[in-house]
């Protein structure tokens, strides 16, 4: 396996684009790519398009709008973690050496379902007895709470902290800070989780063009190299198993850390799966940012503010930024491409040299998450 | 007694109809166990969804379990009637999904019995399936 960098990157806003379909916003983000990249899309050499509800061959009806057709492309669905999943296969095939020079985009318009809790999966038994997103963390949350010695109120410093970074993301949907008071006051949507614990449904796009190490030098790209990219499954199980420990969050890293012979801590941010402030406490702990049970105590602590031990969610994570499902996990690296170019302006985290992107997601009966994905981008060279 | 018979409980659409037995008003999950790794299985499986083994045997739990986590859903699908009451339970083994007969959350640790209840309902009438009552609840009704 040979050395796969990023070589550029391209979001189209998120917040709500009524009007405009998952294949018009991924077009956007694919022709901005080629852009600001001056690669020729008769360059691009294969394509990988994420979504979970963009339809059949989305891949296909984006990339041939930008000059991209007739190469193999593929669409690629692993619900919330589609965009982070059409990047490892990318990173596969140019790490493979089977090509130089591969897109992966994720694009959604979530505008079309209207407002409320996302359908899950069809004919689930969980389903069936009026399960929803929102009620599976608020039950791990429940159980956090009971175990650890959390309160409601660490849960509301998460929002503040993501809402405070996102305040200054330009891509963000929600670019407006909030105080602890908003959140505890906001509405209860699955106790204990309220309005503010939880993302928006939104629409965007995101895409990033990988590359070998020589493509990237014949177009003077600036190099990020991909140190990991690895995609995990929920281990099923309908048996007593531990609900505030995500094993699928903690197998993926450890494979993630192993591959690039890095660990926690040399990270300088995550960019984590925070659909709702309880996740960025049980992810914190299965990534290693701190020991099993303390996550509330180091995001007290400032540990995981932008200029704090490890960054977490410096753009504004999901519950910022939004959450159009298939394009969070390309987001996530473009954002940590910015970071480790220099080129995160407001959002830039000093000197920022390792990043490491999370997405889990899917929400089926009898696992953890349906898919998980786990990219470590860095700066450094390759010991 | 047959699920149409428990008229108090189930008159409509009943939601995963094969995966129970009822024993008077009281539910019984139909599990799986395997004999060779030990896995419990709810629903019922052919094959062991953790080893692959066909050796497995089919067994209903018994009547009563304990509270994993809850949750007071407020925002959920119109068929649901929110708000309502749900539950991680552990029943012999196998952690399931239930509503629960409660005004709030559950807390952690809550003793509770199996009942056929009402879940929601429809434009075609009520829908039911198993429900969790607190213990202390279900002996005094």
């Amino acid at each position: 396996m040979r050395n796969v960098y990023v070589g550029g990157a391209a979001v189209v806003p998120f917040g709500k684009h009524r009007g405009e379909s998952a294949a018009d916003l991924g077009a956007q983000a694919v022709g901005d790519l080629l852009r600001v990249t001056g690669v020729a899309p008769s360059q691009v050499e294969t394509g990988y398009g994420g979504t979970m509800y963009g339809g059949s061959l989305l891949a296909q009806r984006v990339l041939q709008r930008v000059g991209v057709s007739g190469p193999a492309v593929f669409t690629v669905e692993n619900a919330c973690a589609s965009g982070a999943s059409a990047i490892h296969l990318a990173w596969q095939a140019v790490a493979s050496g089977s090509v130089g020079c591969a897109i992966a985009f994720g694009a959604e318009n979530l505008s079309d379902f209207g407002g409320g809790a996302l359908p899950l999966a069809s004919h689930d038994l969980e389903i069936a007895q009026g399960m929803v997103m929102p009620a599976a963390y608020a039950m791990r949350a429940q159980r956090y709470l009971h175990g650890w010695g959390a309160t409601s109120q660490d849960l509301d410093r998460v929002s503040v902290k993501n809402r405070a970074n996102g305040s200054r993301n330009p891509r963000a949907h929600f670019q407006a800070e909030v105080t602890l008071e908003e959140v505890s006051e906001s509405r209860l949507v699955a106790d204990p989780l309220r309005l503010l614990h939880c993302c928006p449904n939104s629409d965007g796009a995101a895409a990033v063009l990988l590359c070998s190490e020589g493509f990237a030098e014949d177009h003077g790209l600036p190099l990020v190299r991909v140190a990991a990219s690895v995609v995990r499954s929920g281990r099923f199980s309908t048996g007593y198993r531990d609900m505030t420990w995500p094993d699928i969050t903690a197998r993926t890293a450890a494979r993630a850390y192993q591959q690039a012979g890095l660990g926690p801590d040399d990270l300088d941010l995550v960019e984590l799966h925070d659909a709702f402030s309880i996740a960025e406490l049980l992810h914190a702990e299965a990534l290693g940012l701190t020991t099993r049970g303390k996550a509330y105590v180091a995001l007290e602590n400032g540990e995981f503010d932008r200029d704090g031990r490890v960054a977490v969610s410096p753009s504004g994570g999901l519950l910022s930024r939004g959450h159009p499902v298939g394009a969070t996990g390309v987001v996530q690296v473009c954002e940590s491409y910015w970071q480790l170019t220099g080129q995160a302006d407001e959002l830039q985290v000093p000197g920022a040299e390792v990043a490491l992107t999370h997405v889990t997601g899917g929400g089926i009966f009898g696992v953890d998450n349906g898919a998980c994905a786990v990219h470590i981008l860095t700066t450094r060279d390759d010991e | 007694m047959s699920i149409a018979e428990l008229d108090a409980y189930s008159t409509g659409t009943v939601v995963t109809e094969g995966n129970f037995v009822t024993d008077g008003p009281e539910v019984r999950l139909r599990v799986t166990r395997c004999l060779d790794c030990g896995e419990s299985w709810f629903p019922a499986l052919e094959q062991c969804a953790a080893c692959g083994s066909l050796r497995t045997s089919s067994e209903v739990t018994g009547t009563t379990g304990t509270v994993y986590a809850s949750t007071v859903v407020r925002i959920g699908l119109r068929q649901f009637e929110a708000p309502y009451v749900l539950a991680y339970l552990d029943v012999d083994g196998v952690r399931v999904l239930a509503q629960a007969v409660a005004a709030e959350a559950l807390v952690a640790g809550t003793e509770v019995g199996l009942r056929l209840g009402r879940i929601g309902s429809t434009t075609e009438g009520a829908l039911c399936s198993y429900v969790c009552i607190p213990v202390e609840r279900s002996e005094q009704s």
